[in-house]
């Protein structure tokens, strides 16, 4: 049994938006990352499998339930971050704690504590007072403190500082050793390499890919952009280089083999500048495009 | 019950805000109530000039200022069932709407809560304080009566009166229910909500004027429970409580068949 299942998922609403056959196997104890950008078809796919919104066709399980029949089995097991997080502006950090700890009918006030120690949020203080990041980071002690066995997070990461990133992939690592399933969406690939052990990207409602996160590695481009001195030639040509551009001195490529090459090649030439930098998103579905279309 | 007494707690606020403004209505006109009794043949000497269409649509032929139901009725009456109908029809639409509006639905639908039982619990809760101000209104009236009366009164006519009331108002909260799952915009489903129960109040008024309105009674709540009428007879149309229940069994039903296949707009 998978934690989480899509057979042939579809949500078509409004004229363009929505997923088209998504089809995802992640197996328990798996971080998964789910990358796409805005309006790939993320958020969708998420609230589809919440029973947010309904399917058009096919289906989807998690933990073996049905997201439409037995959605509230899946609640019980599942913690969820929203992408926008908005809760009730009357109350107070605490009083939401506990009024979400009181719809699974066990005590978790040990645990929101240890939440709270973590993430350093002062839980006296209203939800109307806090800004995105904090509510952000109350979002994800809700979605924590039930001790759920799956993860579901929607964009968890956007808003937060980077100190704050990392106390909260700790906290992923540590969920996950407990055997927790993690399954969340980003647009940043790098965050998502991080604590991943596989991910699909997404494009316009559609599965691009589906990989482990140890082969994207070994598959990793860079993206190289070099300047070359005034007085030299900027004429620059290496085997493996892709989508070359030369521009105003400036040569741009993405590039898969041994940087050493790279190295050899512009040695004795005289260079202003070069980067080499991890590719945008952008880059690598252009990358994935062109081998689909090959 | 974990909703249930969030929803309780979230307007009790409300609750007691439009409790005490209308006793305090209710104490200060029937404090009135003995010099108005006293001066019965020179207000229906007054009441006899007024146009006999006016008379007609505001109710207000066939009264006795000397009868403190009639005074009641006038007076009050009115004022409390369109008061507490807009109230009813308020918080039934703000169940929702507000959570839907302030995407707060989100969180609640992430809980292990069914959406039946989401809009069960909800539902409880409109009940219940729509049910709760007409038994602290129908006391206000109790204690007001007791104060002020000049002669004996029919204590179950009254009760009947507020068993219509009750009808009305909660006819209108389940309207509210169903407003809240069409309308995305909070704004807009209170405009509606408000709309809908001064609207239903107009057919009310004009269907009164002329018979040749008369037809409209039968699209308003307001007539099916009409207080001059039960004040005259006695009782309450038995027929009349039946098409208001079916009203709202409809409406209810609707409301959980609508919700249960709704998508949550982002």
């Amino acid at each position: 049994m998978f934690a989480i299942e899509t057979d042939n998922l579809c949500k078509s609403y409004g004229k363009s938006r929505g997923i088209s056959n998504v089809n995802l196997q992640i197996s328990k104890g798996e971080v998964f990352g789910f990358i796409g950008p805005n309006g790939a078809g993320k958020s969708t796919t998420i609230r589809t499998l919440l029973n947010f919104i309904f399917p058009t066709s096919g289906s989807g399980k998690i933990m073996g339930f049905d997201c439409v029949k037995e959605s509230k089995k899946i609640k019980q097991l599942i913690g969820y971050l929203p992408g926008e997080v908005n809760y009730y502006d009357d109350m107070k950090i605490i009083e939401l704690f506990s009024y979400s700890a009181n719809f699974y009918k066990k005590d978790c006030t040990k645990r929101i504590n240890e939440l709270i120690d973590i993430f350093q949020v002062d839980a006296s203080k209203k939800i109307s007072e806090l800004s995105l990041g904090n509510k952000k980071k109350v979002g994800i002690i809700q979605a924590l403190l039930h001790e759920p066995e799956v993860l579901i997070f929607d964009e968890p990461t956007s808003g937060l500082d980077p100190l704050m990133q990392k106390s909260f992939f700790e906290v992923l690592k540590d969920e996950n050793k407990k055997g927790t399933t993690i399954f969340f969406s980003s647009h940043i690939l790098s965050e998502v390499q991080e604590v991943c052990n596989k991910v699909a990207i997404i494009k316009e409602g559609k599965i691009l890919k589906i990989e482990e996160i140890s082969k994207l590695r070994s598959a990793q481009f860079k993206n190289i952009t070099l300047k070359f001195q005034a007085n030299e030639e900027a004429e620059f040509m290496l085997e493996g280089a892709k989508n070359l551009t030369q521009e105003g001195g400036c040569t741009n490529f993405l590039y898969n083999g041994d940087i050493n090459n790279i190295i050899n090649s512009l040695y004795g030439r005289k260079i202003q500048n070069l980067l080499i930098e991890e590719p945008s998103l952008e880059q690598i579905f252009m990358h994935y495009y062109e081998k689909e279309e090959n | 019950m974990n909703l249930f007494r969030r929803e309780v707690k979230r307007n009790f606020t409300g609750f007691v805000v439009w409790s005490v403004s209308l006793c305090f209505y209710i104490a200060l006109t029937m404090s009135m109530f003995p010099s108005a009794a006293k001066n019965d043949a020179s207000l229906n000497q007054f009441m006899k000039q007024l146009p006999n269409s006016m008379t007609k649509a505001f109710k207000l032929d066939n009264i006795s200022f000397s009868n403190i139901l009639s005074y009641f009725n006038i007076n009050i009456g009115i004022l409390l069932v369109l008061s507490v109908g807009i109230y009813a029809m308020l918080l039934g639409c703000g169940m929702l709407s507000k959570e839907l509006d302030d995407k707060t639905i989100e969180f609640l639908q992430a809980k292990p809560i069914t959406r039946s039982s989401i809009t069960t619990e909800k539902i409880l809760c409109y009940t219940l304080y729509t049910f709760m101000i007409n038994v602290v209104m129908f006391i206000a009236t109790y204690i007001s009566f007791q104060f002020f009366k000049t002669k004996s009164y029919s204590l179950k006519t009254l009760l009947l009166v507020y068993v219509g009331f009750f009808l009305v108002e909660f006819t209108f909260a389940n309207l509210g229910l169903l407003v809240s799952l069409f309308v995305k915009k909070k704004k807009a489903s209170t405009n509606i909500s408000l709309g809908v129960v001064l609207g239903m109040y107009c057919l009310y008024t004009l269907s009164g004027i002329s018979d040749k309105f008369a037809f409209i009674k039968y699209l308003t709540p307001f007539k099916y429970a009409d207080a001059s009428d039960v004040i005259a007879n006695g009782y309450i149309n038995s027929i009349n409580i039946v098409i208001l229940i079916i009203v709202n069994v409809v409406a209810v039903a609707l409301a959980y068949f609508v919700y249960n296949r709704k998508d949550i707009p982002t």
